[in-house]
């Protein structure tokens, strides 16, 4: 081999000091005339550039595929759907559709289509896309069908049997059972209409090729930087404000916090409980938060001495601290829930007083139930944080010297998250700690999917079975009349909340922060989050 | 040299294969179906069993090792459970990022880790000596989390010259050649993006630097202070040559030997992604992709990953082994 002597330094120094030549190289360059300018200072649209920060990347933005928020995000603003939630609620308003109309017996849905609205593809919308969307997603024959990847469409599209085309901008959708929520699972993100173009272009890569009829266009993503989108200037509902959105990932939260406070960033959620005060303190900027469409709670095994009388129930309903627990453990992340529904939900009833924490009145609730020394049970938790419950298994404690105090001894039963899913459903426990995210906005998605003996045990985990509400459930099911059926929600929620088969505990808050000069944003009690009448001031 | 670095090659395929292996087991032990978690919460059973067949799951387990090292040499790292994109793929687009972010940190090190050391041998047991290895001793304790907080903190908010995060400006069109921000904006001739990218990237770079440039002042003192009191170094100096050409001629460049085996190992360590820079900076580097393909339980994303890594680690320290021929002639390898 050559033992010749070679003067130069490791392979290793090379590289770095061809970096360091290059670096000269270019200082050399920023001597000559600058080329076309490209800071915001030189080009100046940065007041029409969006900033939005939050702590985690969307996984993919294809809004069939997805189920987490982080992906709805930034899918809602490039896709529309054929119906749409009101600005702050979950009531439902034209938006592809502009028409719609059901037959006498609730199973067939006409929907009529707005005309001219293209793809930012340039192909059309219209039925044709609609029924391309939705087999894509149910029928399994369907050529861009792929199993197993659309883990929301048995819920939102399950119920529908069959779509048909009667002309360009007219839908016939056939349920397989009449069920009023329908509209309001058409509004939810994973109903969005996506280019069929585009799906048979892209194929299975169509998750990173988003396109839509949306108010913003996709431009670029680089994962866990940015995602940025700009204004499709014939949208329907009118051009956005602003001229580019972008969807920053700023994985730290302090370090969100300082970029706000800095003005790199416009917007920001994912707030640490510890920084609020800061936020309120700051004249420039502005936070919002609203209760979620979520409700965290503590449930009774209902078919299960003792908790199969009402009175042990509503005894313990007033023994739990919500006020303390949302206070201290959640740091007023939440707010306290006083019945099923969160207060963001129509249909939800705001008479309704709950339980007030009041130990006297549980232990003599106890006492008439003839507990009067109180008892032993166990207590089952998930050791994890939720998205209704910050602080995992910490809850549990919590509860239990709640319970002590009016004499109830609790033993604690922690089960990892899988484990625990299995255990409640089987029954296991006496009682348990769960939560629920709202799926559409609907008060069937709380009051039926939890309470109707329908779902024991897959989600009603209480038990709890009660004829008379189990009749009022599907009978609003398959009623579309909505005064009709906000009037039976309200006396589900009152028969709910008076058997007390929970502790309603707590709704979780979203908050976003803003900079003083961002107007037109609103938060929804879907957590999604429209940027299309979002614009800044100059400040 | 040409044969020795063949054989060195040649060596580092049983160590491809031992960590090919490690990988594999190591997945196959983790507790959840793979089939399960691709298909989500709601596949139905049937579903489930028919991508278990797909998948080869039902195979024996020296058949799946034997497919999936197949695929690797094809190049095909499987596919993500979260969305199906392509595990190279993935991996190649963060890839670039923690390269330019790990060279730069590195320079930084070797620049004032060999500076502060050679000084300090040199000025042995002076004021000089003590305070830069009380520096280093600083530098290898602190935690990067707080140092990186820190640095932000003073020269991002308090002092506003460096932006707090990202790659570069978001108001910045930058072609993508290389995806090393820095030597793209050279290639493509834009000085505005060299700027940004070059300001973006020095609080992380120095953040992720400290460490190896402490470690690095601290090897190369003391590999400097052996060699200075070499016979041959005395001869040199007996011959009257400068102190300037003994030092940096004689004694550090055969001081040098230890220093870049470390350098070396602490360059493999960085590029295999720093998890806690990266999520203090934002920056989009392979680090945090493992750390959230662990959080996601995307098992081929880690798989790929630590893999892609691991080949990475090795290819850095057989240019390590071959540098030490480089830098001291007398070292053969037969």
């Amino acid at each position: 081999m050559s033992t010749r002597p070679v003067r130069v330094n490791s392979l290793l120094l090379i590289t770095i000091l061809l970096l360091a030549v290059t670096t000269l190289n270019c200082v050399e360059k920023e001597g000559k005339p600058a080329e076309k300018p490209k800071t915001i200072e030189e080009v100046g649209y940065h007041e029409k550039t969006f900033i939005f920060a939050r702590g985690a990347d969307s996984i993919a933005l294809d809004p069939h595929m997805i189920t987490d928020g982080e992906s709805a995000l930034v899918t809602v603003n490039i896709f529309d759907t054929l119906v749409r939630y009101k600005e702050e609620s979950t009531e439902i308003e034209p938006a592809l559709a502009e028409s719609w109309e059901s037959s006498e017996d609730g199973l067939t849905w006409v929907f009529h289509l707005r005309k001219g609205v293209k793809f930012h593809d340039g192909t059309p919308f219209n039925a044709h896309a609609v029924k391309f969307d939705i087999e894509r997603q149910i029928d399994e024959n369907h050529p861009y069908h792929m199993p197993g990847k659309f883990p929301y469409a048995q819920f939102t599209l399950g119920m529908i049997d069959k779509v048909e085309v009667i002309d360009d901008y007219t839908v016939s959708i056939k349920l397989k059972r009449p069920y009023a929520p329908f509209l309001q699972n058409l509004a939810m993100f994973a109903a969005a209409i996506v280019s069929p173009e585009a799906v048979k272009k892209y194929g299975e890569e169509v998750f990173k090729h988003p396109v839509g009829t949306g108010p913003f266009r996709f431009v670029e993503w680089i994962p866990d930087d940015r995602i940025v989108l700009e204004a499709n200037p014939d949208y329907w509902d009118g051009p956005p404000k602003i001229d580019r959105l972008i969807i920053k990932t700023i994985p730290e939260n302090s370090v969100r916090l300082l970029a706000l406070e800095k003005g790199e960033i416009d917007g920001m959620d994912g707030l640490n409980p510890d920084d609020v005060e800061r936020v309120r303190r700051n004249p420039d900027l502005v936070l919002l938060e609203q209760p979620g469409m979520n409700i965290g709670y503590l449930g009774f095994h209902t078919q299960k001495k003792p908790f199969d009388d009402p009175r042990v129930r509503r005894a313990i309903s007033h023994a739990i601290n919500k006020k303390e627990i949302v206070t201290y453990l959640f740091k007023n992340m939440a707010i306290e829930a006083k019945g099923p529904l969160p207060p963001t939900i129509w249909g939800y009833d705001p008479t309704i007083k709950g339980y007030e924490y009041d130990p006297e009145k549980a232990r003599q609730l106890l006492a008439e139930a003839g507990y009067p020394n109180g008892f032993t049970t166990t207590l089952w938790t998930y050791p994890n944080p939720r998205s209704y419950n910050p602080v995992g298994a910490k809850l549990a404690t919590a509860i239990q010297d709640n319970l002590k105090e009016v004499g109830i001894k609790a033993e604690i039963v922690q089960l990892e998250w899988g484990a625990y899913l299995a255990a409640t459903k089987e029954g296991k426990h006496d009682m348990f700690l769960l939560g629920w995210m709202g799926d559409n906005g609907d008060p069937d998605n709380f009051l039926y999917v939890l309470f109707s003996s329908d779902n024991i045990p897959d989600s009603n985990r209480s038990f709890y079975k009660n004829p008379r509400l189990d009749e009022i459930l599907i009978k609003a099911q398959q009623t579309y009349d909505k005064e009709e059926r906000t009037r039976l929600y309200r006396e589900a929620q009152r028969i709910i909340v008076e058997d007390a088969p929970w502790v309603f505990l707590n709704h979780m808050k979203q908050q976003v922060v803003l900079r003083k000069n961002v107007e037109g944003f609103k938060l929804h009690p879907t957590f999604n989050k429209y940027f299309h009448k979002v614009r800044k001031t100059s400040s | 040299m040409y044969r020795y670095i063949l054989k060195r090659l040649v060596h580092t395929l049983p160590v491809l294969a031992g960590i090919s292996i490690i990988i594999f087991i190591i997945i196959q032990l983790t507790p959840g179906d793979p089939a399960t978690l691709k298909l989500g919460e709601r596949a139905t059973p049937e579903q489930i069993a028919k991508l278990r067949e797909e998948m080869g799951l039902n195979d024996p387990l020296h058949i799946q090792y034997l497919r999936y090292v197949k695929n690797i040499l094809k190049g095909d790292l499987g596919r993500s459970y979260r969305n199906n994109e392509k595990i190279a793929r993935e991996i190649m687009r963060r890839f670039p990022a923690t390269l330019e972010l790990s060279m730069v940190a590195m320079f930084f090190a070797i620049l004032g880790g060999v500076a502060a050391g050679t000084l300090a041998a040199v000025k042995h047991n002076s004021v000089l000596d003590n305070l830069s290895m009380l520096a280093a001793l600083f530098g290898v304790s602190m935690p990067v989390f707080w140092l990186g907080l820190m640095l932000l903190l003073v020269f991002s908010v308090k002092l506003g010259l460096l932006p707090l995060t990202g790659r570069i400006d978001e108001n910045i069109a930058l072609d993508h050649v290389t995806g090393l921000y820095l030597v793209d904006s050279i290639i493509t001739l834009n000085p505005t993006a060299f700027r940004s990218a070059f300001s973006h990237i020095l609080l992380p770079a120095l953040a992720l630097g400290t460490i190896p440039m402490a470690v690095i002042a601290r090897m190369t003192r003391s590999s400097m202070l052996e060699v200075l009191r070499q016979d041959y170094v005395r001869t040199a100096k007996a011959k009257g040559l400068p102190e300037r050409i003994v030092i940096y001629k004689h004694a550090l460049r055969n001081a040098l030997i230890p220093v870049v085996t470390v350098i070396g190992l602490n360059f493999g360590l960085l590029l295999g992604g720093a998890i806690l820079t990266e999520t203090i900076f934002s920056w989009p580097g392979i680090g945090r992709y493992i750390f959230l393909s662990i959080g996601n339980r995307d098992y081929p994303a880690v798989q790929g990953t630590v893999l892609f890594v691991g080949v990475i680690f090795v290819l850095v320290n057989l240019l390590v082994d071959i540098s030490y021929t480089l830098l001291d002639p007398r070292i053969k390898y037969q």
